[in-house]
């Protein structure tokens, strides 16, 4: 059953990004919590257990594909779909997204008429989503 | 004699020991010859006249019989002290000889063993120097990309009313500022794309797409283009072509260059695209464009795709053609503020054809129109 409400962590360290996400997500009525770098990121998953995370790949401290893998093996947030959103567009970037566990991937500049869309459908598709 | 020779490099002659040289192997089997020679001459005169000389000198046979003894082993001792001597001599010659090649040998290897660091040194700074310019592309991708996206979206976001109501003054100026964020992060595509490739870091992707529904997706998304100028857009496809195996986004790169190309340079008529079915096409360099395929001749021919992008626009000249395909070059500097772009649109097309394993050319009558003509093998090896 798709659950119309999500609650979605955003880990982004840039403040204008961050806050752009939050506004896009909230005006779809979804309730957002955001944390600006992995550790943190991490430490709020585990304590939220969130429905989606989204996760900028070029964080500070810690690396977004470090980030997914160690959500990826903590068993309670495990299974939480995570999209990366990334402005890195590199060859293989897509690739390596999806092999640190990613469940989608959304290159900035993000569209704002089409964003939450994208969001959604990884999320609503995602079999994890469908027994919650 | 050669272990100190100075580290030189005047070709063949200083590789061989002096010893080796045909001149001096010559000159070595004339002087055995030579002494073989004076040898059999001297010793038969020896043994005939000295039996004469012998036998009248001596009185009875007893005395000549001992001193013919005599005589025999005083022959036999100068021979041999003789023999000595050669074989010392040629002993000597090849002890050189081989002292030479040792010292040539451990040369060499020195030599090639400063060879082999310098080379390893070339290749490691050439690998720092790779990774600095993709680790660099990179960040700069990223840095880059950062504001774009605050400014495209926040400007989306207020345009779509979402912020608030704005009057429709404030939603054109928005559109404006939104029109000039798409085309500066167009720039920054283009250029980065242009980076990525030039650095070895675009990687294509093999895989199988309905290209009817990649061809129906690219003219759609040029159409407002051309209708806001007032231009008839037509695409079409051969009947027998329906799938494609390569790098979709690429493709439709290509063809979406070439496509806003056409529009932008066109100012009435018709823009087209026509995609055709190459059944044996042989990977050969195309006429007109150098950047193109000497790695790729003398291949069997393979199934291909045609596409060709005609319009009747303003052309170009004959001697501004070789010029297209190389980056920064939009033709005609006067036109550079009419038509805005990088000038990279067309370098890009022609580099991602070359990495799709095609060739691009172009045919144009200046003021008379373009064709531009793209091939691509059906499958990328």
């Amino acid at each position: 059953m798709k659950k119309s409400r999500l609650n979605v962590l955003v880990i982004e360290d840039n403040e204008l990004n961050r806050y752009l996400l939050t506004f896009l997500l909230e005006h779809r009525g979804h309730r957002v919590r955001s944390a600006t770098d992995g550790p943190a990121g991490i430490a709020l998953a585990k304590a939220l257990l969130p429905d989606l995370v989204l996760l900028d790949i070029q964080l500070p401290t810690m690396h977004g594909y470090d980030v997914a893998a160690t959500l990826r093996e903590v068993e309670s947030v495990g299974n939480i779909p995570i999209i990366a959103v990334t402005s890195h567009a590199m060859a293989g970037d897509r690739e390596n997204a999806l092999a640190a566990g990613c469940s989608g991937y959304i290159e900035k500049p993000i569209d704002p008429d089409t964003f939450v869309d994208e969001v959604e459908s990884v999320c609503w598709q995602s079999p994890d989503m469908e027994s919650s | 004699m050669s272990t100190n020779r100075p580290d030189d490099e005047h070709g063949q002659n200083s590789v061989l020991p002096p010893s080796c040289k045909p001149g001096s192997r010559w000159s070595l089997r004339c002087r055995a010859l030579l002494i073989t020679a004076v040898y059999a001459t001297v010793a038969s005169l020896w043994i005939y006249a000295s039996d004469h000389a012998l036998m009248a000198l001596a009185a009875d046979t007893e005395t000549f019989s001992r001193w013919s003894v005599y005589k025999g082993i005083g022959f036999v001792l100068v021979t041999s002290l003789l023999l000595l001597l050669l074989i010392w001599w040629a002993f000597g010659a090849l002890e050189k000889a081989y002292a030479d090649l040792k010292a040539l040998n451990q040369n060499l290897e020195k030599r090639v063993r400063a060879r082999t660091n310098e080379l390893e040194l070339v290749a490691n700074r050439a690998e720092t120097a790779d990774h600095l310019k993709s680790s660099f592309l990179a960040t700069m991708s990223h840095e880059l990309r950062t504001p774009l996206n605050s400014i495209i979206g926040f400007t989306g976001i207020i345009l779509q009313g979402m912020a608030g109501p704005i009057t429709r003054e404030q939603k054109k100026q928005l559109g404006m500022v939104r029109s000039s964020a798409r085309h500066l992060l167009d720039l920054i595509n283009d250029v980065l794309d242009i980076s990525k490739i030039e650095a070895g870091q675009l990687q294509v992707r093999r895989e199988l797409f309905d290209l009817t529904d990649a061809i129906d997706q690219v003219i759609e998304s040029v159409r407002p283009l051309a209708e806001k100028k007032g231009l008839s857009l037509h695409g079409d496809i051969a009947a027998e072509l329906s799938t494609m195996c390569s790098d979709r986004r690429r493709v439709e790169q290509i063809l979406l260059n070439l496509l806003n190309n056409a529009i932008k340079f066109t100012d009435q008529g018709s823009v087209a695209l026509h995609v055709e079915l190459e059944p044996a096409w042989i990977p050969t360099t195309a006429a007109g464009d150098a950047n193109n395929g000497a790695s790729l001749r003398g291949e069997q021919p393979v199934p291909a795709v045609q596409f060709r992008i005609t319009d009747t626009g303003i052309g170009i000249r004959p001697e501004d053609i070789e010029q297209l395909f190389k980056p920064f070059n939009q033709v005609d500097s006067g036109l550079t503020r009419q038509h805005d772009g990088t000038g990279l649109g067309l370098a890009i097309c022609s580099r991602l054809t070359k990495l799709l394993g095609g060739t691009i050319k172009v045919d144009s009558q200046w003021s008379q129109g373009s064709e531009f003509t793209v091939i691509l093998p059906l499958e990328l090896p």
